[in-house]
């Protein structure tokens, strides 16, 4: 009678412990979503302008859309172990609508050389905007994009929109012509409101460009074989280091594959800042980096050299990894620091034993 | 008094041969004196087989096993001199054949001599001749002992295999084959990174191509 009595009671006190077993059980999966640490489950920046959002995607088309000339210049601040300098490159650019734009680096104003030609047909919008709108997806989710007031570049008139951090302190700021919609000058700062970099017209001219002839070099055209997330998932199993984010709130946007060697190019981004990643697999031939300034990682080589962009070179375990980085100093340490360095380490180096006995027993591999 | 004397008993027994079991059974037909003694001999004899069959008491089957539990230390075995006497035979004891009881058993009989001998209807010990423990049984016992053998024999063979395999894949993790040596193509990579982050496509392989200054 006891038990028939305790039968159900027990029954009941089971059922109550699989709720609540399967209630942590969602709670928990609910949390690990939350505190992942990817950047897209970041808390999202809010109070974005909606009319400097769109002067920011119309900044895209009218780059397309209209004729112009002139002459960009590109400068970066570096601060590298207390040597800080500036770097500017003079870039003439000249583009037709429904064909490309034309790019030659000079030295001077006076100082022509061979350039690069980037199709319209890419996509890539010459240079002008320094973002893309996938980038421009991650800004408004990062940065808070706002008008900011009118002010003039090259004597034309533009309006001014900045990207604010949530405590408020501008990140970036962008002139947009005001008739053309073009993007003349923009500025990526640092925490303390310095200048990171800025592309800017020195002069510009809006119509169509004067007929000449330009010698070119390399016709721009990004890797054509993107990278699905099955295929990161492939090369994640074979070994390869393909972080979904890096420090600094970049998140990974874009990930391609050159045709031939295999090199896999990541991009990442918070929306102002970008970082490149190319890995490949092979030793680091450092015969060509004896002009580059050497740190040393726990017995390991870094080669950076900072120019319009900060560069990293190093090898670890198998491969190559280089990044080039437009971000502030910090970030790129930062990301560099959070790549891997020095060897596989025990269990790596048991488990690529492991994997290469097991491809030499096996007759199909 | 029976008047047959120690024949009665043979004749009990079936130790008579044919004539004089005719002779004795013939003085039976007429005595009756002698009738009940040979009466009162086989019952007798039945109620001591019927105790044969008697089982022991669980009490007594415990303390008995635990008798031929593992005691001390074995001491070496006396080893025989040259011209020394050899050592008596030892003699096991079986089911088929137990000992009296009270027997010349050491302390320490192999457990299944015993226990064969205890389900036979007779106690007794570990029969006689068996040395104070030190020369066990075969049977149980030894079968008791390969068990753990077996088993240290399979963890060493597991133990052995997985620091081989892993000593091998620790090796062969070590070499880093034939990987190429490679110089990043710099200037394609700055191309790469310009056009897929908006940024102006020009290489930045050369910082002597830059108008460097300071502030």
């Amino acid at each position: 009678m006891k038990t028939q009595h305790l039968a159900p009671h027990v029954g009941h006190r089971y059922r109550h412990g699989a709720w609540l077993a399967g209630g942590l059980a969602t709670a928990l999966v609910l949390l690990l979503s939350v505190t992942s640490g990817d950047a897209g489950a970041a808390p999202v920046v809010r109070g974005s302008d909606a009319e400097a959002l769109r002067l920011l995607r119309d900044a895209g088309g009218s780059v397309r859309a209209t004729h112009y000339e002139g002459t960009q210049f590109i400068t970066t601040w570096s601060d590298t172990g207390g040597d800080k300098r500036a770097t500017t490159s003079l870039v003439r650019v000249t583009h037709t609508p429904g064909q490309g734009t034309y790019i030659e680096v000079r030295r001077t104003t006076a100082d022509a050389s061979r350039g690069t030609y980037e199709p319209d047909s890419t996509g890539a919008r010459g240079g002008l905007t320094g973002f893309t709108p996938k980038m421009l997806d991650l800004m408004v989710r990062n940065y808070a994009v706002v008008q900011a007031g009118e002010d003039s570049v090259c004597g034309r008139p533009a309006r001014v929109v900045e990207a604010r951090r949530p405590d408020g302190s501008p990140a970036g700021r962008f002139w947009i012509d005001r008739d053309t919609g073009l993007m003349l000058h923009r500025e990526l700062l640092d925490g303390q409101g310095r200048a990171v970099s800025i592309t800017g017209f020195y002069d510009i001219r809006i119509g169509r460009p004067k007929p000449q002839i330009h010698e070119v070099q390399t016709v721009a055209t990004p890797w054509g074989r993107e990278l699905a997330a099955a295929d990161l998932g492939l090369l994640r199993r074979d070994g390869w280091t393909v972080p979904n984010s890096l420090p600094g709130r970049l998140e990974l946007y874009d990930a391609r594959q050159a045709d031939q060697g295999g090199i896999v190019h990541l991009v990442y981004s918070d929306g102002l800042s970008a970082v490149s990643l190319f890995i490949q697999r092979g030793e680091l031939d450092e015969r060509r980096f004896a002009r580059w300034r050497k740190i040393d990682t726990g017995g390991r080589t870094v080669y950076e050299h900072n120019a319009l962009r900060r560069w990293a070179v190093w090898d670890s375990d198998e491969y190559v990894y280089t990044v080039l980085a437009d971000a502030p100093q910090g970030t790129a340490d930062a990301v560099i620091a959070a790549l891997p360095h020095g060897g596989p380490g025990f269990w790596g180096r048991l488990g690529r034993g492991l994997k290469r006995l097991g491809s030499w027993l096996n007759p199909f591999e | 008094m029976s008047h047959l004397g120690d024949r009665l008993t043979a004749l009990v027994d079936g130790e008579l041969d044919h004539d004089e079991r005719d002779r004795v059974l013939a003085h039976l037909a007429g005595c009756a004196e002698c009738r009940a003694e040979a009466d009162a001999q086989r019952r007798l004899k039945q109620r001591l087989r019927s105790l044969g069959d008697a089982a022991p008491s669980p009490q007594l089957l415990t303390s008995l096993y635990a008798m031929g539990e593992p005691g001390g230390p074995i001491p070496p075995r006396a080893r025989s001199m040259p011209g020394a006497a050899k050592p008596p035979v030892v003699a096991r004891p079986t089911a088929r054949r137990p000992a009296r009881a009270g027997g010349q058993g050491g302390s320490g009989p192999a457990r299944r001599g015993l226990k064969s001998g205890l389900e036979s209807g007779v106690g007794g010990g570990g029969g006689h001749g068996a040395g104070p423990g030190h020369d066990l049984a075969p049977g149980r016992g030894k079968a008791g002992r390969r068990l753990p053998r077996m088993r240290y024999l399979a963890v060493g063979a597991a133990t052995f295999a997985v620091f081989g395999i892993g000593t091998a894949g620790f090796v062969a993790g070590g070499d880093n084959g034939q990987l190429p040596r490679v110089a990043p193509a710099l200037d394609q990579f700055a191309v790469e990174h310009a056009l897929t982050s908006g940024d102006v496509p020009i290489t930045d392989r050369d910082p002597a191509e830059e108008v460097t200054s300071r502030p």
